[in-house]
C-alpha cells in the first residue's frame, strides 16, 4: 500500500453526467493507499450531481484509508460555493477542510437561491427538506412547476432512508435564473452508497436475475421491496413529472443508469464502473415566477 | 355532516402547513381516518377537507386515502363512504398517477360547499353517466333508471350496484308485494 496518492479532479465537475462517470472510472484505478489527496485545480464549475459525486467519492476513499482526504488547490469561488452548499460540514468526518475563506459565505435556511446538501436520516428529514425547498422555490416556480418539483423531492428522498440502508444518503438543488428570458432552470441531485436498487428488490423479487440494469428496469415499472404490495410509485412517478417538463433524468444504481430526455425513450447504460447505491440526477426548466 | 380537517394532522403527525408528503405519514393519517369513520353512523359519509394550496404526493396518498378507499369497497366500513373537498388539482394529478400506476378501479368524490362535485380516479363513463343522472334525482331504482335510458334493467341494475360497491352512492331497500327492491341515492354533504 502507497503512503499517499493524488487523485486530480475532472474539470466541471457535474456539467454533464459523462466527467461524473469519467472521475468514478479514474477513481477505480487508484491504488490503496494511507492518504489520498485531491486536487481541484481543474475545476471551474460544479452542479449538484458533481457535488454529490464528489462526497460519495470522498466518503468511499476515506473508507480504504486510515486518514482523512485533502482537498488541495481549489479555486477560492470553488471553495466558496462548496462552503456555501455546506460540502465541508457534511464531508468533515472524511475531508480535511481547507483554510477557512478570509470571506466566508453566509449560510442562511431562508437563503432563495439554493437547497444546500442536506442529509436524509429519517421521514422528519425529509418534510423539512421539502418545506425548505418550497420556501425557496415559491419565489421562482409557478404552478405546477412547483409542486412537480416538491413531489420529486419527497419521492426521491423518502427512497433513501427506506430502502438505501444509507443513513447518510443526501440531496441539493441549485437554480438558474434568466429574467430578461423568462425561465428558471432547476437542477436537483440526490445519492446515497447504500444498498442500491438491487439490494433493495432482490430478496423478494429473485425472478429478475442479477444485472443491476433490470433491477433499475423494474423499479420504474413500480416494483417494490415492501412486503405489503404498495409502494414502487416514486420512480415512476418522478419520471412521469420529469417527462411532463421536458426535462432529464439520470438515475444510476451499481453499474448501469437510465437516461432519459424530455419525451425520448429510456435509454439504458451498462458496465460502468461500480459504485454501491442509487445515484440520481434531474434537471428541468421552467417559466419564470413573475 | 361528519366531517375531518385535515390540518388537525399538522400537530397529530408533525407535518409541515400544507404538505402531506411521505409513505410514513401516510400510514399513520390511515390510522386517524380509520378511526374517524369508524366513528360515524352506518350509511353516512365522512368529509375529509383538505387545506387550500396544499399538496398530497403519491407516497401519502396510496398510503392513506388510496388504501382507505380499497378498504371502502371490500365493506370494511359497511355502508360508511369518505368524500374529499378542497385537493388542489397538483394533488388530484398525484392521487390519480397512483390509482393509474396500481391499475386500481377505483373512484372517489370531490365535494364542494357549494353542492358541486366531481368524480376523480378510475370510473367507466357509463358509470361515470349514471352517477350523475343519480345525482340529480332525489333517489332512484334500477327500474326508473332502465325507463330514463331505454336500459334493460338488468343493466340499470348492475351500473347501480356497481356504483353501491365503490361507495359512491348510498343504497337504501325496501320490501314491497313485487319483491325487495333497491334505492339508490346520492351522499348529501350539505347537511
Amino acid at each position: 500500500m502507497n503512503d499517499c496518492e493524488v487523485v486530480t479532479l475532472p474539470n466541471v465537475l457535474g456539467g454533464d453526467v459523462l466527467p461524473v462517470e469519467q472521475f468514478y472510472a479514474a477513481l477505480a484505478e487508484v491504488p490503496k493507499a494511507k492518504q489520498y489527496i485531491l486536487d481541484a485545480k481543474h475545476i471551474s464549475f460544479v452542479k449538484p450531481y458533481g457535488i454529490i459525486a464528489l462526497l460519495l467519492a470522498t466518503r468511499q476513499l476515506a473508507a480504504h484509508s486510515e486518514y482523512p482526504l485533502q482537498l488541495k488547490n481549489i479555486p477560492s469561488n470553488i471553495h466558496s460555493y462548496l462552503q456555501r452548499m455546506n460540502f465541508f460540514n457534511v464531508s468533515h468526518n472524511w475531508l480535511t477542510t481547507p483554510d477557512t475563506l478570509e470571506e466566508s459565505w453566509a449560510r442562511s435556511a431562508y437563503t432563495p437561491n439554493l437547497l444546500e446538501i442536506t442529509v436524509i436520516s429519517n421521514s422528519d428529514d425529509v418534510l423539512n427538506i421539502v418545506s425548505r425547498a418550497s420556501r425557496i422555490f415559491s419565489r421562482w416556480l409557478i404552478l405546477p412547476d412547483l409542486n412537480g418539483l416538491l413531489s420529486v423531492i419527497s419521492e426521491l428522498c423518502a427512497n433513501v432512508y427506506e430502502h438505501s440502508q444509507d443513513q447518510l444518503g443526501c440531496v441539493l438543488i441549485q437554480k438558474h435564473s434568466s429574467e430578461q428570458q423568462g425561465y428558471v432552470q432547476v437542477h436537483l441531485s440526490v445519492g446515497d452508497i447504500g444498498c442500491g436498487i438491487r439490494g433493495s428488490l432482490a430478496a423478494i423479487h429473485k425472478d429478475i436475475g442479477p444485472e443491476p440494469i433490470k433491477h433499475l428496469l423494474a423499479v420504474m415499472q413500480g416494483r417494490t421491496s415492501r412486503q405489503t404490495g404498495r409502494g414502487g410509485l416514486g420512480l415512476p412517478r418522478v419520471e412521469q413529472i420529469v417527462r411532463q417538463q421536458n426535462g432529464y433524468l439520470w438515475i444510476r444504481s451499481e453499474t448501469a443508469a437510465l437516461l432519459r430526455r424530455g419525451a425520448n425513450d429510456l435509454i439504458q447504460k451498462t458496465s460502468l464502473t461500480y459504485l454501491p447505491g442509487t445515484q440520481i440526477a434531474i434537471g428541468f426548466q421552467a417559466p419564470l415566477s413573475s | 355532516m361528519n366531517l375531518y380537517e385535515m390540518t388537525q394532522l399538522y400537530k397529530e403527525l408533525n407535518l409541515p402547513e400544507s404538505l402531506f408528503l411521505t409513505r410514513d405519514k401516510g400510514g399513520q393519517a390511515y390510522q386517524i381516518l380509520e378511526t374517524q369513520l369508524k366513528a360515524i353512523p352506518d350509511k353516512h359519509p365522512l368529509l375529509v377537507v383538505f387545506p387550500p394550496d396544499q399538496l398530497v404526493d403519491g407516497s401519502f396518498a396510496d398510503e392513506s386515502i388510496i388504501r382507505l378507499g380499497e378498504a371502502i369497497v371490500t365493506g370494511d366500513f359497511a355502508d360508511r363512504s369518505i368524500l374529499l373537498q378542497g385537493l388542489t388539482s397538483d394533488s388530484i394529478t398525484n392521487i390519480e398517477a397512483v390509482i393509474t400506476f396500481r391499475k386500481l378501479k377505483l373512484a372517489f368524490l370531490l365535494v364542494e360547499p357549494t353542492g358541486d362535485w366531481k368524480c376523480i380516479g378510475q370510473l367507466e363513463p357509463s358509470l361515470l353517466e349514471t352517477l350523475a343522472i343519480v345525482a340529480n334525482q332525489t333517489h332512484i331504482t334500477a327500474p326508473e333508471l332502465a325507463d330514463m335510458k331505454g336500459l334493460a334493467i338488468n343493466s340499470a341494475s348492475n351500473r347501480l350496484k356497481r356504483l353501491y360497491n365503490q361507495r359512491l352512492v348510498r343504497r337504501e331497500h325496501e320490501i314491497s308485494d313485487k319483491g325487495l327492491q333497491y334505492i339508490y341515492s346520492f351522499w348529501n354533504w350539505s347537511e
